[in-house]
């Protein structure tokens, strides 16, 4: 019986590091970024323009950034986002971040769909609307390695800290794969000491 | 527990304790309770105290005061200042005075330099001398003008003053020292018992008392790894985390100067001063061997812990896993039980268990997975066990997740004797899965680097070894092959001795030095003995032993490579960053290779056990006394 359930495993392992092989899942990853968030860039509010290039080293398909609520419940409002070309100016997405989504001092997360935009100089642009005058958003400003040469304007104006963002890109990726094949050995390895050559059997049947 | 042996154990608490307080007392506070004891506070002013004189000239600032020839236990100093500074106390005797050769006076001053850290505000040195006058200067080559220390005052004294870290030392050694002289059944009948309280006891004083500041390889960026895992999305640093990451934390070497250090980083651990993004929650292979101290590190913060607390709560996880996977290494060992246990308790093997680091995680899987594969190697009569083979399998490939060069151990599972398999089929499948097992293992190192060797993308190795890049190196290496094996030959044969027997793998603290004299000889002394004379009931035939010694061979190889791709600039004519400790998993196995019927040991169990445990308890209290708690914490 024992043998039985091990040999029926071995093989449902061996199927599942198989599919797991073939097909290989997209991972969405997040550029890893070491910041440091020194002030914020005050209440965001419809006619804020806040500017951020840089130049992605993936496609994107989505952005995040830390979002300040002076430690309020946002009820109401969004976050508008434009991605340009720098380049061209031409308009590569407009999404937005509704206040269900914006919570103190962590990252807010903006669906761009997949962008080509790799080693492209893109213009992220952001403005609120519709948020409660007493119950607003801020951005954080601060020290972000996420790229250089990236640079941050509020309202036309340079600012010396970069905005605290970061983008997020798709991996092709097989995870589990190498994990189950080593499983499998294993499993059949706790099998084969179980098995007897298959004489067993025969002489069960004889 | 029957009410005599109660009574027994209670009449022994009690006479420990007793003889801690008396050594406390009379030993270390001797010159209190037999001479004057006295707190002397001088200051500019002199309000509440004696006054000290100030002058001051190019070099230096000079406190100076009149002490009246009285001893001196401890030197206090209050001051201000922004950065760090060192200074010198000058202790001047009248007694010494003599006159010199050609007439002159000579005395003898005797000098003790420190440092004093600009993040705190009081230095404090230990003096043990007696002195009629005392001198303190604080050089101003380093210092700037505008970041001149103002001293407001400074304590001489010679009090009675209890350090409850030297006391839990005595109180530890002398309960272990009792349990190992006095319970007979478990050292006799049971020695991973008592494996577990050594190395658990030892290892928390290690941890207690060791320097805030990391001391140990590498252990800040191993504590940023565990203390990575910790979060799920955003890696959190408060200030005092991030002083402890990067190292920002000044020298110290009383208990008094310890706890100010433990109090400051307590204050800064409440604002979160940097955020680092995790690019993905999965942990790596190569870092689930830091899975026990992250658990030490979540659950300190959890539940609320102070700040350094939290960090022996990580450290002391791993320490417990380590213990725990080796007694039982020990309690399923058919053989070689003493010689798991020198190796389980060699003063560096626990240091790394009592640190941030994976050595401890990898050595105490791989020496379980070792105990599972050759209980079935040498017992030709029992069957084939499937359960201890699984286990010893698994606990193989959980050692060797983080460091993979040792996986080539699992290859003596093909060595099993025929006789234990049911037919030779069963024996074929076992020894390709085994090899299947051990390519899959091997795979997770090997084929990156083939793979950017292959697509010609140069990777770089570490960069504290120089100009290194692996996919060159590997070039290198194909070019000219018979020299990088002649290379490698020759510097495995020059090093086996220092690494196997030297000092640096046995009683080496890090950063805090090693001993190599009387305790290191000990050391060496207790493994010679317990190789040559150990268990004779089962033991590996000579086959086994030159298989065994082959793989272990090409175990130590392929840990010269590795260092030879990573750590060395490409083209080398030396193999660079192999450190003796990479060998402690592979003392058990050569302690047993070396073993030998010839000589008969006629000492009973519980004497033999005995000897064992009691030596290696002197020699771990004797590194930890010498090495942490006389330098760092009294």
């Amino acid at each position: 019986m024992r043998k039985k359930i091990l040999g029926i495993a071995t093989l449902v392992l061996l199927a599942l590091t198989i599919v797991s092989a073939i097909f290989k899942t997209s991972v969405k990853n997040d550029t890893a970024i070491e910041y440091t968030p020194k002030e914020a860039v005050g209440y965001i509010e419809k006619d804020t323009e806040i500017e951020y290039v840089f130049t992605p080293e993936e496609d994107i398909v989505g952005i995040k950034l830390l979002i300040g609520t002076y430690g309020k419940k946002i009820t109401r409002g969004k976050l508008i986002i434009r991605i340009y070309d720098h380049e061209s100016d031409e308009l590569l997405v407009k999404t937005d971040i509704d206040s269900e989504g914006l919570r103190d001092n962590q990252f807010a997360y903006a669906d761009t769909g997949k962008l080509q935009t790799k080693d492209r100089k893109i213009r992220v642009m952001i403005t609120a609307r519709d948020f409660w005058r007493s119950k607003g958003v801020t951005l954080w400003l601060g020290d972000n390695s996420l790229d250089e040469y990236s640079v941050t304007r509020v309202d036309d104006l340079r600012q010396e800290d970069d905005l605290i963002i970061t983008a997020s890109y798709l991996v092709k990726d097989t995870p589990y794969t190498w994990e189950l094949l080593l499983l499998t050995a294993v499993c059949f390895l706790v099998f084969i000491m179980q098995w007897d050559g298959g004489k067993d059997e025969q002489e069960e049947i004889d | 527990m029957n009410r005599k042996r109660l009574i027994k154990h209670t009449i022994a608490l009690i006479v420990i304790i007793l003889l801690t307080s008396a050594v406390e007392i009379l030993c270390f506070n001797g010159s209190a309770v037999f001479d004057e004891s006295y707190s002397h506070k001088y200051s500019a002013s002199g309000r509440n105290g004696y006054q000290f004189e100030k002058s001051e000239t190019d070099e230096y600032i000079i406190y100076s005061m009149d002490t009246g020839g009285v001893y001196i236990d401890k030197f206090y100093m209050t001051y201000l200042s922004d950065e760090s500074f060192s200074y010198t106390i000058s202790l001047l005797q009248y007694g010494s005075i003599s006159e010199g050769t050609n007439g002159t006076e000579e005395n003898n001053i005797i000098k003790i330099s420190d440092k004093a850290a600009g993040t705190l505000d009081q230095a404090v040195t230990n003096i043990r001398q007696k002195a009629d006058k005392v001198f303190v200067r604080i050089s101003k080559e380093d210092l700037e003008e505008e970041f001149k220390p103002s001293v407001s005052s400074i304590v001489l004294s010679n009090s009675i003053q209890i350090n409850p870290y030297r006391v839990s030392f005595i109180f530890v050694t002398l309960c272990i020292g009792y349990v190992i002289l006095f319970m007979r059944r478990t050292v006799a009948e049971h020695p991973e018992y008592t494996f577990f309280a050594v190395a658990m006891s030892m290892g928390t004083m290690i941890i207690v008392l060791s320097p805030v500041k990391f001391k140990s390889w590498d252990e800040e960026i191993h504590f940023n790894r565990a203390y990575s895992i910790t979060y799920s999305e955003n890696v959190e640093y408060t200030q005092s985390t991030y002083n402890m990451y990067s190292m920002n934390i000044p020298d110290v070497n009383t208990m008094e100067e310890r706890d100010l250090i433990a109090r400051y980083l307590q204050e800064k651990n409440y604002e979160i001063i940097t955020v680092k993004e995790k690019s993905s929650d999965f942990v790596d292979y190569s870092k689930r061997a830091y899975l026990p101290q992250a658990f030490g590190l979540k659950l300190g913060r959890t539940v609320g812990l102070p700040f350094l607390q939290t960090n022996w709560l990580g450290k002391f996880f791993n320490l417990l896993v380590y213990s725990l996977i080796f007694s039982l290494s020990i309690k399923y060992a058919k053989f070689g039980k003493r010689a798991l246990l020198c190796v389980g308790l060699l003063p560096t093997s626990l240091f790394l268990a009592a640190s941030y680091s994976y050595d401890a995680f990898v050595t105490a899987f791989l020496m379980l997975g070792l105990v599972m594969i050759l209980n079935e190697l040498a017992d030709r009569e029992a069957e084939l066990n499937w359960k201890c083979i699984t286990v010893g399998v698994f606990a193989m490939i959980l050692g060797s997740f983080s460091k993979a060069v040792y996986i080539p151990l699992l290859l003596l599972l093909c060595f099993i004797p025929k006789e234990k398999f049911r037919n030779g089929k069963q024996r074929k499948f076992f020894v390709l899965t085994v090899i299947l097992i051990f390519l899959i293992m091997m795979s997770s190192f090997v084929l990156p680097a083939l793979g950017n060797v292959v697509g010609n993308i140069d990777t770089a190795g570490d960069s504290r070894g120089g100009n290194t890049s692996v996919t060159r190196q590997i070039m290198y290496i194909l070019g000219a092959p018979f020299a990088y094996i002649k290379l490698l030959l020759e510097t495995m044969a020059n090093s086996v001795g220092e690494y196997f027997l030297g000092y640096k793998s046995r009683t080496f603290f890090g950063y805090m030095g090693g001993n190599r004299e009387n305790l290191y000889l000990l050391s060496v002394v207790l493994t010679v003995f317990v190789t040559v004379t150990g268990e004779n009931k089962i033991r590996l035939n000579r086959k086994m032993k030159i298989m065994m010694g082959v793989i272990l061979t090409g175990v130590a190889a392929l840990i010269w490579t590795a260092l030879y791709l990573d750590f060395t600039p490409v083209g080398a004519e030396m193999i660079n960053g192999v450190q003796p400790r990479y060998y402690i998993p592979l003392m058990f196995p050569v302690m047993l290779l070396f073993s030998s019927d010839r000589i008969k040991c006629e000492i009973n169990e519980l004497r033999y056990n005995r000897i064992v445990l009691l030596t290696n308890l002197v020699i771990l209290s004797g590194c930890i006394y010498s090495l942490i708690l006389l330098p760092f914490c009294s």
